[in-house]
Formats: C-alpha cells, sequence, structure tokens
C-alpha cells in the first residue's frame, strides 16, 4: 500500500471507531480538511521552517490524537510525534493551532489546557509489523477499507481508548 | 464507464463521491510523464491537473481543487495546467475559496486574486471552451466549510453535465461565466487595482522598451519585437541565489498574457508583446538553472513570452 492508501484507510478506521477528523495534511494532496501547522517554537514569526504538518488529528471526547501515516514503519515519523511528547512549547502551539482554528472549544470552553495536554495520544499508522512502543500507539492498516488493528503503547498512560 | 485519472487518491476519490454514475468508475493514478496514455500526455504537458476525467478515452472535464485562497502572487500557481486544458478544448472547472481566514500570527480573512477572473473570461473567448471558478463556500468566521455541504454546488453542477454528456455548450457554464464576470466586476468595486496591472507588470512602447534595453537585445529580438508596437514586461524578482523554481511566475505570465496581450489561440497571437524581465539574473546563470527541457516543469518558461531580459542579455522566444 502507498502513503495515500495508508492515510484513506485510517481515516475511515477512525471514523469507523466514532472519532471525530479534525485536521490533517494527506500526502500529495488537499483534502477537505484543516491543515494545521505546529510550529518550531524558535521560530514561531519566521514562516514555516522548522514547523510540522501532522498527516492527521483525531478527536474522542475529551482525547485529541496526533497520526503519522507511512507505508511502513518510520522512524521520522516516530521522530515527529516525540518532538511532541517531549515538547512542552509543541504541545502549547497545537493547542493553539486547535483553538484557533475552532477546531476545538468552538462555543465555550471544553477542553482546558491541561486536560488536552493530559489526554493526548500519538499513533502511527503503517502496514506491517513492528515492536510495540513506549509512548506512541500504532493502527496496523490491513487493506485501504479502514481495516486495521490498534496496536496500545506499552505505558498504558499513553493509551488510546477506542 | 468513466475513468477519472488523478495525481491521487484523495483527490479521486473526492471527485467520485461528486456523483453517483462514478461509483463504478475506475482511478488511474497519473505517472510520470512518457509513462501514461498520449492524451494524458498532452494534458499535463505543462503540469499535472487534480482530476482528468475520461470515457472511452476521451477527455470530458479537468478539475482542479484546491483549499488554499489563491492571494496575491499565488493565483498564478495552478494557471498552467488550466490553460493547458482548455487549449486541447477540454471544459475546465477550478474549486477553490473566493475568500477564507488565513491563520498565524496574521490572521484575517484573505481574499482571491481576482485578475484571475479576467483571465478565465479571456481564456474562454480564446479558445471558445468553457473555463470556470466555483467559490469553496466559507462560513460567517471565514472558516472555510468543511462538513459536506462545501461539495453541494460543485456536485449540482458535474450532475447536470453528466446528463448532458459533459456537453461543452451546456448552459450551465454559461451560467458560471455569467456569476464569475459578477463576482470580478463586485470584487472591482471592493479593491480598484484589480482592474489595472499589479506592480509588478508595466506597458511600454516596443520602441523605447528597445531603446532602453538595447545593449542587451539580439537583431532578432528587436526585429521582432518591433512587430508589435506596445509591449507588457512582467519583472520578476527572483536572484541568481534562489533555486531554481517556477511557481507561481510561470502561471503568473499565462495571466498576463491573456489579460493583457493574447488575442489568438496560437502562442503567437498576440496584440502586444509579453516580456520576462529578470533584472537580477544573468542570461548564463539562468540556462544552467532553468534549461528549456520537456521533462521538466522548468520548460513551462519558455511557454508563452516572446521574450526572456536578464541583466546582462536575453533569449528570444518567438
Amino acid at each position: 500500500m502507498n502513503e495515500d492508501q495508508i492515510y484513506i484507510s485510517s481515516k475511515i478506521w477512525f471514523k469507523k471507531n466514532n472519532f471525530i477528523i479534525l485536521a490533517g495534511q494527506p500526502p500529495n494532496g488537499s483534502d477537505h480538511i484543516p491543515v494545521i501547522e505546529i510550529k518550531e517554537s524558535s521560530n514561531i514569526d519566521k514562516g514555516s521552517r522548522g514547523s510540522y504538518k501532522p498527516d492527521l488529528v483525531v478527536q474522542k471526547n475529551n482525547s485529541i490524537i496526533v497520526v503519522e501515516c507511512k507505508p511502513r514503519f518510520d522512524k521520522n515519523d516516530q521522530e515527529k510525534l516525540s518532538n511532541i511528547i517531549y515538547s512542552e512549547d509543541r504541545k502549547k502551539e497545537l493547542f493553539k493551532e486547535l483553538v484557533q482554528r475552532k477546531l476545538i472549544n468552538k462555543d465555550k470552553e471544553q477542553l482546558n489546557y491541561n486536560n488536552f495536554i493530559s489526554n493526548l495520544r500519538y499513533c502511527m499508522s503503517f502496514s506491517g509489523e513492528n515492536n510495540k512502543l513506549d509512548k506512541i500507539s500504532y493502527l496496523k492498516i490491513f487493506d485501504d477499507n479502514g481495516n486495521a488493528e490498534l496496536i496500545q503503547p506499552n505505558e498504558t498512560l499513553y493509551s488510546i481508548t477506542i | 464507464m468513466y475513468t477519472i485519472y488523478s495525481d491521487n487518491l484523495i483527490e479521486a476519490n473526492w471527485f467520485k463521491s461528486l456523483n453517483k454514475k462514478f461509483s463504478d468508475s475506475k482511478v488511474v493514478l497519473i505517472k510520470s510523464r512518457g509513462n501514461n496514455l498520449p492524451i494524458i500526455e498532452k494534458i499535463i504537458s505543462y503540469d499535472r491537473p487534480d482530476i482528468i476525467l475520461l470515457k472511452n478515452n476521451k477527455p470530458l472535464l479537468v478539475v482542479e481543487k484546491t483549499r488554499e485562497v489563491p492571494t496575491g502572487h499565488n493565483v498564478g500557481q495552478r494557471m498552467a495546467r488550466l490553460v493547458r486544458s482548455v487549449e486541447l478544448q477540454i471544459p475546465t472547472i477550478y474549486f477553490f475559496p473566493f475568500g477564507s481566514m488565513k491563520h498565524g500570527e496574521h490572521a484575517g480573512v484573505c481574499e482571491m486574486n481576482a485578475r484571475i477572473l479576467l483571465a478565465f473570461k479571456k481564456i474562454w473567448k480564446i479558445h471558445n471552451c468553457p473555463i470556470v471558478a466555483v467559490n469553496w463556500l466559507s462560513d460567517e468566521d471565514g472558516e472555510i466549510i468543511k462538513d459536506g455541504t462545501e461539495d453541494k454546488e460543485i456536485s449540482n453542477i458535474i450532475n447536470i453535465l453528466e446528463k448532458d454528456s459533459f456537453n461543452i455548450s451546456n448552459k450551465i457554464f454559461q451560467k458560471l461565466k455569467i456569476d464569475n464576470e459578477n463576482e470580478y466586476l463586485e470584487r472591482v468595486k471592493r479593491y480598484k487595482p484589480y482592474s489595472k496591472k499589479p506592480p509588478s507588470v508595466y506597458e511600454i512602447k516596443t520602441i523605447k522598451f528597445i531603446n532602453k534595453f538595447k545593449n542587451r537585445l539580439s537583431t532578432e529580438s528587436i526585429e521582432s519585437l518591433t512587430k508589435r508596437e506596445d509591449s507588457i514586461v512582467y519583472k520578476i524578482g527572483l536572484n541568481e541565489k534562489t533555486d531554481p523554481r517556477q511557481d507561481p511566475y510561470t502561471g503568473m505570465q499565462f495571466i498576463y498574457d491573456y489579460c493583457y496581450c493574447r488575442n489568438g489561440q496560437n502562442v503567437n497571437d498576440k496584440e502586444k508583446n509579453l516580456i520576462l524581465e529578470f533584472p537580477e539574473i544573468r542570461n548564463e546563470i539562468w540556462l544552467k538553472k532553468n534549461p528549456n527541457n520537456l521533462n521538466t516543469k522548468s520548460s513551462n518558461w519558455y511557454l508563452t513570452a516572446n521574450l526572456l531580459l536578464f541583466k546582462d542579455g536575453d533569449i528570444f522566444l518567438r
């Protein structure tokens, strides 16, 4: 499967499991969802250098999940997500983007920042096998129709609730 | 059965969802140049559109879609591929937000560069083939709508066309043409500069231009330029340090060509010369970075202008 198929299949899987698709940047093209950009904290005012656009951002209840899609397990995607996990600035930027674009807290504050970070989760989508990761879940994609299996991370604190 | 050619499965699936008759259509991803059906090769020779709809290998429609508002200079980014399809007599629809919220430090509602609508009007007239813009609507906060209802109008247009076998003379195109013309007039009323040339473009008597730059122009260029009394010069701010790039300039040249120069289908049919001026680049460096190689997009620099003018010379094109 190519990256498009992984993206499409991931989107179907999340929808099937009652997640709301908030945003994303599909590979090589435009989707109908907003693109959000998490800027490098040292480069907030200077354009896109160091910024990161997640492939998908989905939500269920209070939990927001940042998803990266690739045909196979990809070390760079793991790094991109780890950069959010270990950076308070990136989390703040992500929260700011979601609020500013009215993707969350549109009419009233349903999710404050502390709630947001404690419920923020991370997922990599790809086809094939891989070892469990500590803080990042992975979605093992079987086909391009949204058939997939969610593999939870080692640390239960980072598990995604379906 | 229909065949949908696309760069991308996500866009192909979106297009497929616009009409029930497309549900069993075949989706084919456009391959790299030289590896597609001859008609697809022709269509993608300037650049690749998002969607090419075919039936029995006959192209029926080209659709380009973006969620970004084509503001300012960005409006040229997708122009070459749109022009190409109309040159080949394929009706073309460009679906994009006419205005929507830009986020970030300088957040605010951005509006399209309305000159694209003027260019569409001229392109249609010259090639006698529909090219229209369809608005991707925004909500009251300027955020583009993304709950599915944004596709209502384009889906309706596709349904009407499908029922009429994608007849190029279908009245829906005429309606959209009038809508686009009114939109242009409305936008010019709100922002007068759209009725004039932008600061990067100026008109000059050809003789004056030749006198000013004669030490950079070849005899062949001078002879050819003098055939037209007036010239349009598009001044491009690239320099020798910038990486080779085409977008949005090679698309903008089409907008200026059709808005201010062209009067016929052939690229030589111009009432005024079109000159691309690069005041910060030497001829030799240009040729190294942007050769007229048909296998790359750098060949788009050579598609429509009469002349490329550099700080130390020129390239005569036509």
